[in-house]
């Protein structure tokens, strides 16, 4: 065991500045019971790498694998085979407090409607993950007020949930994902509630994040709009990695690049709207 | 914000759905309580009641019938409750609340809703006790009604009894956390719910047995009442669970099909109370069987406590004997009429007729 970790340790120093936060590596996920004679194979072998400060977009059509692949990544579920890597540790191999502790510290969450929890103010919401971590009170305060500032959500802090905008919601879910500094941020088609303009308040916020902060962001989405944010995007189709693609100085131009690839990949990805960027 | 107050905001937030549980917690305790309140009575301990002691046995197995109930009761209620959230306790656990820090956190709100819960149902006890004790001693016909004391001890009673089992109880529904992995318990919530379904066999045989259980009920008479007590009881209880979980559903499936169906909020009132009538099956059915308990207990035991007092009038014949000089024949129908006033019959009677002698032994011209 010992000389494992050294030896993880020496690989992950040895490649200098490009350590990779998150590394999947053949991954695949098989669904259906051995008693049920249809299996699905939603994902299949997909390897993938993502460097500390990276803004990753995942795209691809229903039914790609996206979300699968995600849950995997969250450690909420399991791969049939495959390994995944995050700051050098491996999950599979955690019993479940470990396993819940290492999403506690690791990761941070950001999901489509939100999830924040309705009996708990906007602040407590925010505080959440430190809390769990039993934080010492004085951190929680400076980071919250750092984090606030930057999402502009200082005013609403002590309203509750139902209190606030959609686009205000997903900021204070944001918050909530960083606040305990996670290697990476995982966020699951977030602006898919949102009208286009707290969408775009939305993205900026969590580009300001990325480029301000250092925040590594892995996004699943089929919105190119939001996707156009990223610095990275890459496709799948039939749970195989597709292409990619990658960002140049400009947004607009980043965009119709998605909406080429889309057509491109094909599929069905029904609500995109070409006309907001 | 501690962790200690994610617990306390919890309740706060989730009261409306907490309320449910909250209440009929309350209503355990405070049968509980009355129960206890009389058991424990100094005034029924010191026997100054007829038949106090084996009132009193049957008041303790009371007890004991309404615990198992308030246990189930509770067990339910709270297991629905904690089913509701399972998409808070997903995310929680996704946000990395290991399953000990869950339980730990249902363990306290449990505890701190039964604190407040066994106070509640005391308090509406105490409030209700006078009446209670009042109706009791007319039943059991005593001359004086059973004073109304706050009886310490069964204070004391309720809350260990409530305390345990509310722990006992939060345990066991907490062996199923952490069971399930994340992403079913996340999945859960945004399961749509099925249309609820019946069968027409298990209604019928719900009506059967409900049906044949009253049957059996109206037609008793008090011979073989204690011979069909439990049966009676075993069939009502079993033909209500399928009562409230197929034959709501039967009947709001007919109404559906009837005219008026697309009538004014006809068609929401039904559709809705279908779901949740199916939801709370268990629940009406839990505090049904609770009353039905209760009250055939105690009206057994008012039967039982009656029938004492008629074996003893049976079994101790009065004997009336005057003594009339003359053939008094009015007198004798003063008697009849007062005790056929009193509703008392006569079962045999004897007439003497005698006349005086008189003896003079010695001789002396007196008699001796």
């Amino acid at each position: 065991m010992q000389t494992k970790t050294a030896a993880n340790n020496t690989i992950t120093t040895g490649s200098g500045a490009q350590v990779p936060v998150l590394r999947a590596e053949a991954l695949t996920k098989i669904y259906g019971s051995a008693r049920s004679a249809v299996l699905h194979k939603a994902l299949d072998e997909v390897t993938l790498e993502v460097q500390r400060g990276e803004f990753v977009g995942i795209m691809g059509p229903s039914g790609s694998g996206k979300t699968t692949l995600l849950n995997l990544l969250a450690t909420i579920d399991q791969p049939t085979s495959g390994t995944i890597t995050v700051n050098g540790m491996n999950p599979a191999r955690m019993n479940k407090k470990e396993l819940a502790l290492f999403r506690r510290r690791q990761l941070g969450f950001v999901f489509q409607d939100f999830n924040l929890l309705d009996t708990l103010s906007i602040r407590e919401n925010i505080l959440l993950p430190l809390v769990l971590d039993n934080a010492n009170p004085k951190r929680m305060a400076t980071k919250l007020d750092e984090l606030a500032r930057q999402l502009n959500i200082t005013q609403i802090l002590d309203k509750r949930t139902y209190e606030v905008s959609g686009g205000q919601q997903q900021r204070t879910a944001i918050a909530r994902a960083l606040i305990h500094e996670p290697a990476l941020l995982l966020a699951d088609e977030l602006t898919g509630n949102l009208d286009s303009k707290s969408a775009h308040d939305v993205m900026t916020a969590l580009k300001d994040m990325n480029e301000q902060r250092g925040a590594t962001i892995l996004m699943v989405t089929h919105d190119p709009f939001a996707a156009s944010f990223c610095r990275r995007v890459i496709f799948i189709k039939d749970g195989k990695l597709f292409s990619e693609i990658r960002r140049g100085d400009n947004r607009q131009v980043f965009f119709q690049h998605i909406l080429d690839a889309l057509s491109v990949l094909g599929g069905n990805f029904g609500e995109i709207s070409t006309s907001r960027n | 914000m501690k962790f200690r107050h994610l617990a306390t905001s919890n309740i706060r937030g989730n009261w409306r759905q907490y309320a449910a549980f909250f209440f009929s917690s309350v209503f355990s305790v405070m049968i509980f309580f009355l129960y206890a309140q009389f058991i424990l009575h100094p005034d029924v301990v010191n026997g100054k009641l007829r038949a106090a002691q084996s009132v009193r046995n049957g008041m303790v197995a009371c007890e004991f019938i309404i615990i198992l109930f308030s246990f189930f009761f509770v067990l339910y209620s709270l297991s629905a409750f904690l089913k509701s959230r399972s998409k808070e306790f997903g995310l929680l656990s996704l946000f990395g609340m290991t399953s000990g820090q869950i339980r730990r956190m249902v363990l306290t709100e449990t505890i701190v809703i039964a604190a407040v819960a066994s106070t509640a149902g005391i308090g509406l006890g105490l409030l209700f006790s006078k009446l209670f004790l009042m109706s009791l001693s007319g039943l059991l016909q005593m001359d004086s009604p059973i004073r109304f004391t706050v009886v310490w001890k069964s204070v004391g009673l309720t809350y260990v009894v409530f305390l345990v089992l509310f722990t006992v109880i939060s345990l066991l529904s907490m062996l199923r956390f952490g069971q399930k992995a994340v992403v079913e318990q996340l999945r859960e919530a945004r399961k749509p719910k099925p249309l609820p379904l019946y069968s027409r066999w298990l209604t019928a045989l719900g009506i059967v047995t409900i049906g044949t259980g009253y049957f059996l009920a109206y037609t008793s008479n008090p011979m073989t009442v204690i011979v069909l007590f439990f049966p009676v009881i075993g069939l009502v209880v079993f033909g209500t669970y399928f009562l409230f979980s197929q034959a709501s559903v039967a009947f709001l499936r007919f109404l559906q099909r009837a005219r008026g169906y697309y009538r004014g909020t006809n068609m929401l009132v039904v559709s809705q109370l279908m779901f949740k009538l199916k939801d709370n099956a268990r629940m009406l059915f839990a505090v049904t069987t609770l009353s039905a308990v209760v009250l055939s207990a105690a009206g057994t035991l008012y039967v039982f406590f009656q029938d004492f007092k008629m074996k003893t009038v049976d079994s101790f014949p009065q004997t009336l004997t005057w003594y009339v000089q003359g053939e008094n024949g009015a007198f004798f129908d003063k008697v009849k009429t007062y005790l056929a006033d009193k509703n008392i019959g006569i079962g045999n009677e004897f007439v003497l007729h005698g006349f005086s002698i008189y003896l003079d032994l010695t001789g002396d011209g007196e008699t001796d």
